[in-house]
């Protein structure tokens, strides 16, 4: 199974057994290359994604749709012919641009129309015992507070552990800009959390 | 200081364990199949996600490579043994992989027509290749001079070739199948000559492509011609055969019917999607057909088999022509109806050839096997985006047996930790496993 894992790909538990799991189970009769190649990246980026989205969204049944509608895009850009040259930038450069979309959108949306929506939930961590979950919670709310520009690259470099050329490309600006912007993010996360704890 | 960096690993590290549910990443991931499914690639196999081969594969050949290219084609093959030529079916002339296709696959796939009318009809489909991939060229505004001259000389080759089987099958008194390939022949050289033409018009590089109309129009005229001498040697024939003259007439009688009935059914479910002029001329050529239908049953009556044959005969090439308008049309309709958004259609035609095959399967198949085009018509109505995991929700969706211990959904515990278990039925051992991972 390591041979699954390559170089650019973070290896934690859950994300091995995401690949375990879903790799077992294949409906399509007959599947193309390109469309195995797309169907690994999912099994290799899904977590991943999903993860990106829930701590920008704080939402996990929009943080889900984000990631469905991520992949939906980037299939619909292959399949359009045009080429990725790193699938995962590429993905999380969807992502992010979906997230700003929907907060934009957001602003407008009533809090009726939100409790109308049954499935709509409060942030909440899935996974572990209550006191992890406060922590994740602090982080969602301290990562919240973060300047936009500070967000993105700090997710992607402390909880995704992405080079910094890889985050340039997602965000779109030159690695000396983003290594500028995560030094000054993790100050400021960590004035936020400070902030927090101290009271 | 190192208190609060160690801390902030922490947080980091936790947040690392944000993920999906087996379940959601199951049911997202079935989405993600579906949707590909319902957008697939034009030509799969050969767009690839990967910038090196497009760099490869992609590029017009240089002429300095030109002998090279042979040698460097054979290594493609054996290298990969028998993608490339698969890759090379989608391509078009000025692509690498072209030669591959013209040169290896269709000469490979021709050896394996057995008997003169299948290699004569094969030949005929070849021309209507060239003429596609001209059409296909000339939306996309890149049929050079150079590309037109070659679809030409292939165009002028195939139907020789075709022509030839079509004088094979009167030398061996197939004269009704020889002229039923003459036939066919004629009719798609000649829709796809107007095409072309149309097309010319569209894209006012009116030079290049109106050649290219030209030369088709020209072996369509070409082929007409000795179209008139077969009719005339089955007209002969039917007139020899006498009493079992009666029967050859039944029979063609039959299969004009129902292909008349094919071609008319495909007309109701496509016709609203082309533009007024086609749909005139196909209403126009099934028009033509029933009356050359009706003519031949009162000729049958009348005993007057000879005529009664022909006039069959000049229905199917009514309808054919009908049905390649409906089919060639089609793949460009977008060109056709909206003259504004010409560059939109760009990526179309491989993805619309696909739709080609489709009808060109249903129309072979029966007239009443109309299930396929129902479906396609959903497809093509389905909105852009995939449907939200929400529907899923609330309505239990059909799963693949395989998936379903997967796709049982599990979302997110509440506040007290109990799991919500949505989606039919609780699949006793992955079910509750999942319900504990929570």
């Amino acid at each position: 199974m390591h041979e699954r894992v390559s170089k650019d790909v973070i290896y934690f538990p859950h994300t091995f057994l995401s690949g375990f799991y879903t790799s077992s189970v294949l409906p399509m009769e007959h599947i193309t290359e390109m469309e195995s190649e797309f169907i690994v990246a999912y099994d290799r980026y899904a977590d991943a994604i999903f993860r990106f989205c829930i701590i920008r969204t704080r939402d996990r049944d929009v943080a889900r749709d984000i990631m469905q509608e991520t992949f939906a895009h980037a299939w619909e850009h292959v399949a359009s012919g045009k080429s990725i040259d790193r699938m995962r930038p590429f993905l999380y450069r969807i992502a992010s641009n979906l997230v700003i979309d929907r907060a934009r959108k957001h602003r407008t949306l009533s809090l009726d129309a939100l409790m109308e929506d049954e499935h709509f939930t409060p942030p909440s961590a899935d996974k572990g015992n209550p006191q992890d979950a406060a922590m994740i919670a602090e982080m969602l709310r301290a990562v919240d507070q973060l300047d936009e520009k500070y967000r993105t690259p700090i997710i992607l470099r402390y909880v995704e552990g992405m080079d910094v050329g890889d985050i340039a490309a997602v965000v779109g600006e030159s690695e000396n800009v983003v290594s500028v912007h995560l030094h000054r993010g993790i100050e400021k996360l960590r004035e936020l959390l400070d902030a927090q704890l101290l009271p | 200081m190192t208190m609060e960096k160690q801390k902030l690993e922490k947080l980091f590290e936790k947040t690392r364990t944000l993920a999906l549910t087996d379940g959601e990443r199951a049911t997202v991931r079935q989405r993600v199949i579906l949707f590909m499914r319902e957008h697939p690639v034009p030509h799969a196999e050969f767009v690839r996600p990967f910038e090196w081969i497009r760099a490869v594969f992609y590029k017009p050949i240089p002429l300095k490579l030109k002998y090279v290219m042979p040698l460097l084609l054979i290594l493609a093959l054996l290298a990969s043994g028998g993608g490339v030529s698969y890759a090379a079916q989608g391509s078009l002339p000025g692509d690498v992989l072209y030669p591959v296709k013209v040169d290896i696959n269709e000469p490979i796939a021709g050896a394996f027509q057995f008997g003169t009318q299948a290699q004569a009809q094969w030949n005929a489909e070849l021309a209507q290749s060239r003429l596609q991939e001209a059409e296909q060229l000339a939306a996309q505004n890149k049929l050079t001079p150079q590309i037109q001259a070659q679809v030409a000389t292939r165009l002028q080759d195939a139907v020789a070739a075709a022509q030839n089987g079509v004088t094979q099958l009167q030398d061996k008194n197939q004269v009704a199948v020889a002229a039923q390939v003459n036939n066919d022949l004629e009719t798609a050289l000649r829709v796809h000559a107007a095409i072309l033409t149309r097309l010319a018009v569209k894209h006012q590089d009116q030079g290049d492509v109106q050649n290219i109309a030209g030369a088709a129009a020209q072996q369509a005229q070409r082929v007409a011609d000795a179209g008139d001498q077969i009719d005339a040697s089955t007209t002969e024939q039917v007139r020899a055969s006498g009493p079992d003259a009666t029967n050859a007439v039944a029979n063609k009688h039959d299969e004009v019917l129902g292909f008349v009935d094919a071609v008319a059914s495909l007309f109701k479910d496509q016709g609203s999607s082309l533009d007024a002029t086609t749909s005139a001329q196909i209403q126009a050529s099934l028009n033509v057909a029933q009356q050359k239908i009706t003519a031949g049953d009162a000729a049958n009556q009348a005993g007057n088999y000879v005529e009664a044959f022909t006039d069959y005969q000049a229905a199917q090439q009514a309808t054919q022509d009908a049905k390649v308008q409906i089919v060639a049309t089609h793949t460009y309709r977008a060109e056709f109806e909206n003259e504004d958004t010409a560059s939109s259609s760009q990526n179309a035609p491989g993805q619309q050839q696909n739709e080609y095959r489709d009808q060109e399967q249903n129309i072979n198949a029966s007239s009443s096997d109309k299930n396929r085009q129902t479906e396609q018509n959903q497809h093509e109505s389905q909105n852009r985006f995939i449907p939200k995991i929400e529907d899923d929700l609330r309505a239990s969706v059909p799963v693949n047996q395989n998936a379903s211990a997967t796709t049982n959904l599990q979302l997110q515990p509440n506040a007290s930790g109990t799991t919500i278990n949505v989606g039919g039925e609780v699949n006793g051992g992955d079910g509750q496993q999942n319900g504990h991972d929570n």
